[in-house]
């Protein structure tokens, strides 16, 4: 298999090559007939990579050529698959081959057709080269280039003016989070003098025998809390998480894969993968927990008043990346890994629907007025309520497993954030039941909202119903790899990837335990949605009247904006405007101004030497030569010797 | 006194005498006589030299070649175009003399204090005897020493014949209706100095009547004036009018 | 100054020179001109063979057989100039070639 690992890449370029080149003026409508072959061609690649990984049990890799042959620094690129990015190469092509086919259906008709199937699969590209590297310099490129994606396709509607800014904003907020990355690439050089993770004398070996080698743990620790920074960005986590909730300005299939199910994935996938540093630093995993688990919960919060449908089921995003984040932070790392590919299914499932629902009614993204939805569009409606059920956590679910696993791991884990985190997670999952079945009650249930007059809304055409089936079945089946918990198919699949891991066996008893709580937690957080919405128990509009701060301030998203605003937006732009004004206008452009203006003015009195006439001319060149000859005679005759 | 001494003496007294002449002469066909003279004295001095074959070139390549060359080309010339010799610029003449003097002054300085410093090389005349004389001497260091800017000079001479053919061949359409597309505009003293519409400088259009007669190849002496490639035309001047105007200014002209 | 030397030849030399640039510098006439710069080409060629009769070399011959290839190529293209010039606008006078200026 090792020698067809460089199919899995080429194919999603080429489709994207292809379309690029020839889309505008030869395929037009016709770009999906390029890019749904290749992609599906890939994924068909990556699942017999994936078949070989589990048989074997060995990584395997692929040597492409050497990019940097500097000396002794030298960098390959390669291509290189362990049972981690086997399940990356699996979610990232499932997920984005249904993206893929969806998009027939949403964008068509879309005059910039081509374009969206050229950038989609360069994405798939992009992605499946960050999981494909082997060093963390091919990463670090690769993850700019999948930044690169997102901003293409969050600006994808480039006319709207809120598009061109939310695409900004996130290419802006996720550079900050990239000079970590950055730095710690740089740090990681100089510390262990090679970027590559795996070989005798690899980044993972030389990071687990540190102590042997001489290097400091301090190293390690400033590395490990670098690159999460990185990760923060991509993966949208606290204090870098404005941008993501914004990027849903792109279309809502690029929400699903890019926003939701891989890209802000990325980050994870980063940390997971470099697990053999953030182990030898207990300050470094503690940074990612604290973190992680406050993102989740406070992303949770938020989604809870967003009218927006696309906003709340990316807050929702938000918080399960900070459960990732925190099981990560934890020393749960399998779960995180299961926690991320479940997720991926069910809240691309969720960015899908929500597409579906906007489709079907004319571009309204406003929860307020829709209602009673379930009668219009029923594909949608069953397969949304599987993913929402899903993210919930509901038995048994993909996402309850998972989440559930996460859970568990925090609070058997040695770490002393561990309980905290556990709780936090338990309070987020009830926050998430409860938002995600808000949005359930409002869009499906009850009366409609909108002008039944005009508005008619429909069920979505095949091409869009069959991704939405073709994503629940995992969604509800996915979840059993993981089955028993701890020792799932799943888990000693991953086992190979966390192989410095210790292994906590959990008793039976904690794990019903948790596995109870959580149901409970779920079924309640349904439960308050129900008497909410449903019921007509608790009225909403009361809560909110009695809580009008906390809701303001939640309703403001915390007010993150304002403050980043306040605190660094307006302070740079007014260092900015000094430094146009000011800098450049009065003194740099000045000085150069002022030279050309002084040498035209001197020019101008200087030009009536110019008499254009030859005998003049001659003249001067006569008297030059009186004065040469005078030197002559003054300097270096024996004339006044 | 030694014979050669005073052979030199008369020889470099007339040659110097010619020049003056030369830079003196009203007219200039004066000054190519002159020219001729003291080019012939100066061959003498060559003579004197020990450069016979130098003496040979000077005559038949300067007084032969160059100033048959330039009295063609003064008959070329109207006498009309030759300036006036009294005209001269005053700032000129008062400044040449200066310069003339103080550099005198200066290479005779130099000369009187100059020191030797060459040293003495093997083309006595007993040496250049043995080789066969002076003309071969000269062909041998020609042709060795010398070999490679011998031929850039063979070089020199083509392109200088080219560039002479091209800048002096007769434009033919030019010739033929007096105007050529696309010249420079000259916009000369004497052109403007008749009455001129406006136009010529670019202010204001020349609007050119198609019905017009053209020029014809005897057509009196004109004015081309060209504002831009695409827009032309001819003034016909007056012969008799222009050429007394140029007779009150340029005044003995035509005596020189 | 009884016996012929070189400075004889030099003061010769400079003479002419002299007189060539001074009728350069004040005389208008085209044609002139560039007969005076002849005669300067010519004191300098007897500078040049004088100093080669001086050190008894032939190296300043030489330098003179050139300076006089290069003052043929001159004066064909110089005189070239002066016809067209008389051609296009007409004069030969200095003072009013001063088309550079505009």
């Amino acid at each position: 298999m090792e020698d067809l690992l460089y199919l899995i890449p080429l194919l999603p370029l080429a489709a994207f090559v292809i379309n690029i080149l020839l889309g505008r003026g030869f395929i037009r409508d016709n770009a999906h007939w390029v890019a749904l072959p290749l992609v599906g061609a890939s994924w068909i690649v990556a699942l017999l990579v994936f078949l070989d990984v589990r048989d074997t049990e060995h990584a395997i890799s692929q040597h492409l050529f050497t990019w940097i042959p500097a000396g002794d620094f030298v960098v390959d690129v390669n291509l290189y698959v362990d049972q981690l990015t086997a399940i990356m190469l699996l979610v990232v092509l499932t997920v984005g081959f249904l993206v893929h086919v969806y998009s027939v259906g949403y964008m068509h008709g879309d005059p910039g057709f081509y374009r969206f199937f050229a950038y989609l699969p360069l994405f798939v590209f992009s992605m499946l080269m960050l999981v494909l590297a082997d060093n963390l310099l091919v990463l670090f490129v690769f993850w700019e280039a999948v930044g690169l994606c997102s901003y293409f396709l969050i600006g994808y509607y480039f006319r709207r003016r809120s598009a061109g800014n939310a695409a900004k904003k996130a290419f802006i907020v996720n550079r900050v989070g990239d000079l970590g990355f950055g730095l710690g690439v740089m740090l990681t050089f100089w510390t262990f003098g090679t970027i590559s993770f795996y070989g005798e004398h690899g980044i993972f070996e030389q990071a687990a025998h540190h102590a042997e080698l001489g290097i400091a743990g301090g190293a390690l620790t400033a590395i490990g809390i670098l690159l999460f920074i990185g990760a923060c960005g991509k993966s949208a986590q606290f204090p870098l998480h404005v941008w993501l909730p914004d990027a849903m300005e792109g279309p809502t299939p690029v929400s699903a894969l890019i926003h939701a199910a891989t890209m802000v994935t990325a980050g994870i996938y980063m940390v997971a993968r470099n697990y053999t540093i953030y182990i030898q630093s207990e300050s470094a995993m503690m940074v990612v927990a604290i973190v992680g688990a406050f993102t989740a919960f406070m992303a949770a919060t938020i989604a809870l008043t967003q009218n927006d449908i696309k906003r709340v089921v990316a807050y929702s995003t938000v918080s399960q990346l900070g459960y990732m984040a925190f099981a990560l932070g934890t020393g749960a790392w399998v779960a995180a890994i299961f926690h991320l590919m479940t997720h991926a299914f069910f809240k691309g499932l969720l960015f899908l629907g929500c597409g579906s629902v906007i489709h079907g009614m004319h571009e309204e993204q406003d929860m307020r007025k829709m209602g009673g939805l379930r009668k219009y569009m029923p594909v949608t409606f069953w397969t949304f309520l599987i993913g929402s059920l899903a993210n919930a956590g509901v038995v048994p679910l993909a996402g309850f497993w998972s989440k559930d696993e996460i859970i568990v791991g925090a609070w058997i884990s040695d770490s002393s954030f561990g309980k905290p985190a556990a709780i936090i997670g338990l309070a987020a999952a009830f926050l998430t039941a409860l938002y995600m079945f808000r949005l359930v009650f409002l869009v499906f249930f009850g009366k409609e909202r909108f002008d039944t007059e005009h508005i008619h809304p429909h069920e979505s055409g095949a091409w869009m119903a069959i991704p939405l089936v073709l994503l629940a079945i995992p969604s509800v089946l996915i979840g059993f790899v993981g089955f028993p918990p701890e020792d799932g198919p799943f888990h000693h699949f991953l086992h190979h990837a966390f192989e410095l891991v210790e292994v906590h066996h959990v008793s039976m008893t904690t794990t019903w335990t948790f596995g109870i709580i959580s149901t409970v937690v779920a079924l309640g957080g349904i439960f308050i949605a129900w008497l909410a919405y449903i019921r007509g128990a608790i009225n909403p509009a009361a809560v909110r009247e009695r809580f009008e701060g906390t809701y303001q301030f939640l309703y403001n998203k915390w007010y993150f904006d304002e403050l980043y605003d306040a605190t660094i937006v307006q302070p740079l732009r007014r260092f900015s405007m000094f430094l146009w004004k000011v800098v450049d206008e009065g003194i740099i452009d000045a000085a150069v101004n002022g030279v050309a203006t002084g040498i035209a003015a001197i020019s101008q009195r200087v030009r009536h030497v110019q008499t254009g006439l030859v005998a003049n001319y001659a003249l001067a060149i006569a008297i030059g030569m009186v004065l040469l000859v005078g030197v002559y005679l003054a300097a270096f005759s024996d004339l006044f010797q | 006194m030694p014979w050669d001494v005073i052979i030199f003496y008369i020889i470099a007294t007339v040659s110097v005498l010619a020049a003056l002449g030369v830079v003196a002469a009203r007219n200039p066909v004066h000054s190519a006589v002159m020219l001729v003279i003291c080019f012939l004295n100066v061959a003498g001095i060559f003579v004197m030299l020990g450069a016979e074959f130098l003496a040979i070139v000077q005559v038949i390549v300067y007084t032969g070649a160059i100033l048959v060359l330039v009295l063609f080309v003064l008959m070329l010339v109207d006498p009309e175009d030759l300036p006036s010799f009294s005209d001269s610029q005053p700032l000129q003449r008062y400044l040449g003399a200066i310069i003339g003097a103080v550099l005198l002054l200066e290479v005779g300085a130099a000369i009187i204090t100059r020191t030797q410093l060459a040293p003495q090389g093997q083309a006595t005349p007993a040496n250049i005897d043995a080789v066969g004389g002076n003309t071969q001497a000269v062909g041998q260091v020609l042709f060795s020493d010398y070999l490679l800017a011998f031929e850039v000079i063979s070089l020199v001479l083509t392109v200088g014949i080219l560039g002479a053919i091209a800048l002096a061949m007769p434009e033919r359409l030019g010739e033929r209706i007096g105007v050529r597309r696309g010249t420079i505009s000259l916009s000369h003293t004497r052109g403007t100095d008749e009455a001129l519409p406006a136009g010529p400088r670019g202010e204001t259009p020349i609007h050119i009547d198609p019905d017009r007669p053209r020029p014809h190849e005897d057509a009196p002496r004109r004015v081309i004036l060209v504002t831009d490639p695409d827009e032309r035309t001819t003034l016909e001047g007056d012969r008799r009018q222009s050429t007394a105007a140029r007779q009150r200014t340029t005044g003995t002209s035509n005596n020189e | 100054m009884s016996e012929l030397g070189v400075e004889h030849f030099l003061f010769l030399s400079a003479a002419l020179f002299i007189i060539g640039m001074m009728g350069l510098l004040t005389r208008r006439n085209l044609l002139v001109i560039f007969m005076c710069v002849e005669l300067m080409l010519t004191a300098v060629n007897i500078s040049l063979v004088a100093f080669g009769w001086e050190t008894n070399t032939l190296n300043g011959q030489a330098f003179a057989i050139f300076s006089i290839s290069i003052a043929a190529a001159e004066a064909a293209v110089g005189l070239a100039i002066i016809v067209a010039l008389s051609r296009r606008i007409r004069t030969v006078d200095v003072a009013d070639i001063h088309e550079l200026k505009d």
